[in-house]
């Protein structure tokens, strides 16, 4: 997605926003709009996907709130005795924190039936949010510099990959894979368990700095790095701009990586006390069709959280895809971070 | 008497809209950042400011990020300095033209700037191929993500605030002031250090006290030229309000980062004006 797209697509978005604020509930209610607030990177490919198809079906107009997990959840806050969404698409260890200040509400079996259509991993505190995509978190390489893939997480740890390989900051929710990772290559443990040994995490992933490039924040540049070659390797990605990027024939790809992968986490919540409830259960009922999840392996390069939906030939299912326990990592993500900032990057 | 009074308030009234909005945009905002860097558990108190000043590790944020702001400082002033008494004994033209230069930079996004350095410090960027190719090194350095290419990348950013306040008192020095020094048998290392150097330090005090600012302050630049390796206050306030939810850190940093300014500023102006008094 080039700048002036990403711009004009923030214009539109903002304009929309301002839109609905200006206009009184009545009017609102006219025009039949359902304002979703979710994630800037996908906003093209879920109009594209999902929300032209519910336009048509339904004579609905969704207006695409975008931004990142912690602006939406300050959005939420802000908004809490009035909101402008009826629903919300972030992370789940920002759902946690939603969850708990009471900004979101459980979705029902009885307002979205296909919830019984859906893996129960993806359910979580009894339907307060769940996940509609499980893209892979996994290890992403250029394809020039390690024709032959990466084979395991140890692998990044080997002295031949001096400088070169590029790793999320704590700063962002994928990074905390990387600590469960290292805790479960110093311990033996499996993730779940391994979670629970941090400390064995913070050890080993000491070791890995001489081969560190950057500890990024910043995902974009992460990835230019990654695709120009200056890094080879990039731990606890998401593996859905991958299949779009090879297509235009950029030299990158992911990992099975041997020890296992993880689920990204994507959530998807109704906004408390939000505008139109019935109109945002339709959505996310939609959501969760076969129909609706059978479009998610082929345009997002994601699993569909229905095991019922298709995906197209050649699509790998990722099953047994690891789900970590946000609401510990929630809980304990602070006390990391300040540890992160101290043992790791500096 | 009577009268000036009424003047002064007739005065005083048109700065209201004025006043009032730097009291409701800057100095509330303010207060309620001072204040909450003071609270702790309800209570007033300097705690917060006892336990990150008695961290080494939050001693070296703030080492870091005055590192940069001096650096920075240093390397645009020796560049500008003298760009500035260049640019003003060009033709007029030419001043235009160079001012024009110098201003277009300041139009294209610090994102973008920033993203540019990073492809020129790559290990196949311009710097290594030119280096590689004179046979200066045998293997590309490693440039990216050291504070040594965040310094380089600072001092391109924050150049045209450092030149154009030097270029603006120094175009307007008076060149008799030099011929009466050499008249009266002043040479020209003299009539530099004797002459030009005081008549031009208005504007180099305002540049300094602008680019140490800025700079100091800057995030977009350290975030993205060596990341989260080379801890800067400006991240860590960031830490702390947005990822870890502890405003205590983050409002404290801000002020420490704050008092560490206005002095600078503070400093920069008094210079200035025993300069001008002597």
């Amino acid at each position: 997605m080039t700048m002036t797209n990403k711009r004009r697509d923030l214009l539109v978005g903002a304009a929309a926003s301002a839109a609905v604020l200006a206009c009184p509930g009545v009017l609102r209610a006219e025009t039949r709009e359902l304002v979703v607030s979710g994630p800037a990177q996908l906003s093209k490919l879920f109009r594209q996907v999902f929300f032209s198809r519910f336009e048509q079906a339904t004579n609905v107009k969704i207006l695409f709130d975008e931004g990142v997990s912690l602006s939406h959840l300050e959005k939420l806050r802000a908004n809490r005795n009035r909101p402008i969404s009826s629903i919300v698409m972030i992370d789940d260890p920002v759902m946690v924190t939603a969850n708990n200040e009471g900004l979101i509400t459980p979705i029902t079996p009885a307002a979205v039936p296909n919830l019984s259509r859906i893996l129960p991993s993806a359910i979580h505190k009894d339907g307060a949010w769940i996940n509609y995509m499980f893209p892979v978190a996994t290890i992403a390489y250029n394809t020039n510099l390690l024709p032959g893939g990466v084979a395991a997480w140890a692998d990044a740890w080997q002295p031949k990959f001096k400088g070169q390989v590029i790793v999320p900051t704590l700063q962002l929710t994928q990074g905390v894979l990387t600590l469960i990772v290292a805790a479960h290559l110093e311990t033996g443990l499996p993730f779940e368990q391994a979670l629970q040994n941090i400390d064995a995490g913070f050890t080993r992933l000491k070791v890995l700095k001489p081969n560190v490039l950057a500890f990024m924040a910043n995902t974009s540049q992460a990835w230019n790095l990654l695709e120009q070659g200056e890094g080879s390797m990039m731990l606890s990605v998401s593996s859905q701009p991958v299949a779009a990027r090879r297509k235009q024939g950029v030299p990158i790809n992911t990992a099975t990586p041997r020890e296992g992968m993880f689920a990204m986490p994507n959530a998807i919540a109704l906004v408390k006390n939000g505008p139109q409830p019935e109109l945002a259960a339709q959505f996310i009922n939609a959501l969760c069709s076969d129909e609706y999840q059978s479009l998610i392996a082929g345009n997002l390069n994601s699993n569909p959280v229905n095991l019922h939906a298709t995906v197209p030939a050649g699509f790998e299912r990722a099953n047994n895809l690891h789900v970590p326990d946000w609401e510990y990592i929630t809980a304990h993500r602070a006390a990391w971070a300040d540890r992160w900032a101290r043992e790791i990057a500096g | 008497m009577r009268q000036r009074n009424v003047d002064a308030d007739s005065v005083g009234f048109l700065a209201a809209p004025a006043v009032s909005y730097m009291l409701l945009a800057f100095a509330a905002p303010m207060a309620w950042l001072c204040a909450s860097s003071l609270l702790v558990n309800g209570e007033f108190g300097l705690a917060n400011y006892r336990q990150y000043l008695g961290d080494p590790y939050y001693l070296g944020v703030i080492r870091n990020s005055l590192l940069i702001g001096i650096s920075t400082t240093l390397i645009t002033l020796l560049l500008a300095y003298p760009a500035a008494f260049a640019m003003a004994k060009c033709p007029v033209w030419a001043q235009s033209l160079i001012l024009a230069l110098v201003f277009v930079p300041l139009t294209v996004g610090v994102i973008v700037k920033t993203f540019g350095w990073t492809i020129v410090l790559r290990s196949n960027g311009v710097v290594n191929v030119v280096l590689l190719n004179l046979g200066l090194i045998d293997s590309p350095l490693r440039l990216l993500f050291t504070p040594t290419a965040l310094i380089a990348g600072m001092s391109n950013v924050f150049l045209p605030y450092m030149l154009l306040p030097i270029y603006s008192v120094v175009r307007m020095i008076d060149r008799r002031y030099l011929d009466a020094a050499a008249s009266l048998g002043a040479g020209p290392v003299y009539r530099f250090f004797h002459v030009l150097v005081p008549l031009s330090l208005p504007g180099v005090i305002a540049g300094v006290s602008l680019v140490f600012s800025l700079s100091i302050a800057a995030y977009v630049t350290p975030l993205m030229l060596v990341g989260d390796r080379f801890g800067t206050m400006s991240v860590t306030i960031a830490r702390g309000f947005l990822y870890v939810g502890n405003p205590a850190l983050g409002a404290t940093m801000a002020v420490i980062l704050l008092i560490i300014t206005a002095t600078i500023v503070m400093l920069s102006g008094r210079v200035a004006r025993g300069r001008a008094r002597s």
